[in-house]
């Protein structure tokens, strides 16, 4: 489903984000991206969905080749794709259900459907009695849950999640890696960013390490506990 | 497919709403900030009255102008002694001509008379042993603009000086057409300018208030470029912005031309009588004001383009 091959991103300004980085997750695949800040995680996340283009190397989402992908098409490879940030950057003048909704809308759904998939969104993190809620008068954890009901309302064959339990306690954590763990197994692929190197610990996946830009590892996470 | 389009509109109905969604986008602005709103519109409206009363007064005086009732002429004076005939083969040969309404004989004797009613001098005139008055033939021309006037007669005057060797002198009643084309091509080219930098005033006031509407909306610019929204999705709500900001600011422009022609045409009017044109009472024909409107939307829309045209390429 992912593939990247010598995969390698330089800024302008001279650093090297990604040293030519190879691995490959298949379908229906759920993985941890582990290392420190810096290393490397956000920025792969931005190649994943075309945020950003590699320097060199190939790398395929989905059956595509992103270094051949036009401009024009990077809209519909996002619509693929639910992405997941640390700061969910939510819409401060729209309600909690029309910020779930946008990727719906955006794709041309039917207003009923967007109804029956955001309140599922909803709740399954959890806040469905808030959807008439605007974003100012919710905690940074809400915050959090409605980034994530907005990247699976359209049930995207990939999430990428980057840093999504940053904001959120152990307890709380722990259900949104559930919540994770269940999209996999209606065979979402699932890539997660993370530092808690525990949550990474106690579920059995795959861990990609990242350091200084270069790929280090592919251990399953429950070798970690040894 | 079958259950595709049981949960998703058909194209062309998520392209309608798409765009009633983009429509609607700057009013939701503009309601959060309705004093900077009114002000710009304001603003740009004052920048666009001045050439649209200017224009549509310019454009009426020259109309007028066009009407006059005094219609421009060229006298063609005969030597002593030519014959009725050559004289009426003269006449005869301008009566064709393009804008000719019309010729009139005077003869030598008509001539003397009119110059002794006129300027009172029988006594000098019957002291002379011959009548020093020599025939003439004036014409008349009638034509769509000051300019085309002051050209027929100059064309008259140079075929029939090259048809006959019985002229005395040709007298072109062309100086105060001269001076009026003059004023009309200065008061033109003024116009011209005024709407060339009235428009590029319009079209950088629009361009700067749609990129600082940009700026309040980035997050939700980056937000839509990761859920999979297209280029011109984004672009659509700044587009209508800029847009609807030109025909708003068309529609107080409308007014505030309206309330200056109330002023202007009064005195526009008096420089008209003077020289014996009629104008009307000036004021925003239906046709114009639909090229107001045209014209400020299109203007709107270029610095709306001018705004987003780089910042959102960057999305993707």
């Amino acid at each position: 489903m992912i593939q990247f091959q010598h995969v390698t991103k330089a800024y302008e300004n001279g650093s090297i984000a990604l040293d030519c980085v190879s691995f490959e997750l298949g379908a229906g695949e759920m993985a941890f991206l582990t290392g420190h800040s810096g290393a490397g995680k956000t920025t792969l996340f931005k190649l994943i969905a075309s945020i950003e283009r590699p320097t060199s190397g190939q790398i395929y989402v989905d059956g595509l080749s992103l270094t051949r992908l036009s401009t024009r098409s990077i809209p519909f490879l996002r619509r693929r794709i639910g992405l997941i940030f640390q700061d969910p950057q939510l819409l401060r003048h729209r309600t909690v259900f029309d910020n779930v909704a946008l990727p719906l809308v955006i794709s041309g759904f039917k207003a009923s459907e967007i109804k029956r998939r955001v309140h599922a969104a909803l709740d399954k993190v959890g806040l469905l009695d808030k959807e008439k809620c605007l974003p100012s008068t919710l905690s940074s954890g809400e915050h959090q849950r409605i980034g994530i009901a907005r990247a699976v309302v359209h049930r995207p064959h990939i999430l990428l999640a980057d840093e999504p339990t940053g904001n959120l306690d152990p307890d709380l954590a722990l259900d949104i890696m559930r919540l994770f763990e269940a999209f996999y197994r209606v065979g979402v692929t699932v890539l997660i960013a993370t530092h808690d190197l525990s949550l990474v610990a106690r579920l059995k996946h795959r861990n990609l390490i990242l350091r200084n830009g270069q790929l280090t590892g592919g251990l399953l996470g429950g070798l970690l506990d040894g | 497919m079958a259950k595709s389009s049981r949960l998703h509109y058909s194209p062309l109905m998520h392209w309608v709403s798409s765009h009633a969604r983009a429509f609607l986008q700057p009013f939701r602005d503009w309601w959060q900030r309705p004093v900077e709103m009114l002000m710009t519109v304001l603003l740009l409206a004052m920048t666009l009255s001045l050439p649209i009363a200017l224009g549509l007064l310019v454009q009426n005086v020259k109309g007028a102008f066009a009407h006059l009732h005094t219609e421009p002429t060229v006298t063609f004076y005969f030597k002593p002694g030519t014959s009725a005939d050559a004289i009426q083969a003269v006449e005869a040969r301008v009566a064709h001509m393009p804008g000719v309404t019309k010729s009139q004989f005077i003869s030598a004797e008509e001539g003397r008379l009119e110059f002794e009613k006129t300027l009172h001098v029988d006594t000098v005139l019957s002291a002379l042993s011959a009548n020093p008055i020599p025939a003439a033939l004036v014409v008349s021309v009638r034509s769509h603009t000051v300019d085309d006037s002051a050209i027929l007669l100059a064309n008259i005057a140079q075929d029939v000086k090259d048809h006959t060797h019985a002229l005395l002198q040709v007298s072109m009643d062309t100086v105060w057409l001269k001076r009026l084309s003059h004023v009309l091509h200065l008061v033109d080219r003024l116009l011209w300018l005024f709407i060339l930098l009235f428009g590029a005033t319009v079209t950088l006031v629009v361009s700067n208030t749609v990129r600082l509407n940009l700026r309040r909306h980035e997050i939700d610019i980056q937000v839509l470029g990761w859920v999979g929204a297209t280029l011109a999705y984004i672009r659509r709500p700044f587009l209508y912005h800029g847009i609807l900001l030109g025909v708003w600011s068309g529609i107080v422009a409308w007014l505030i031309a309206e309330w200056m022609l109330m002023i202007l045409t009064p005195v526009a009017r008096e420089l008209t009588y003077s020289y014996q044109a009629e104008l009307a009472w000036v004021h925003v024909s239906s046709t114009a004001l639909f090229f107001i409107l045209t014209g400020s939307g299109l203007l709107g829309l270029l610095g709306a383009l001018i705004a987003i045209w780089r910042p959102l390429r960057e999305v993707f």
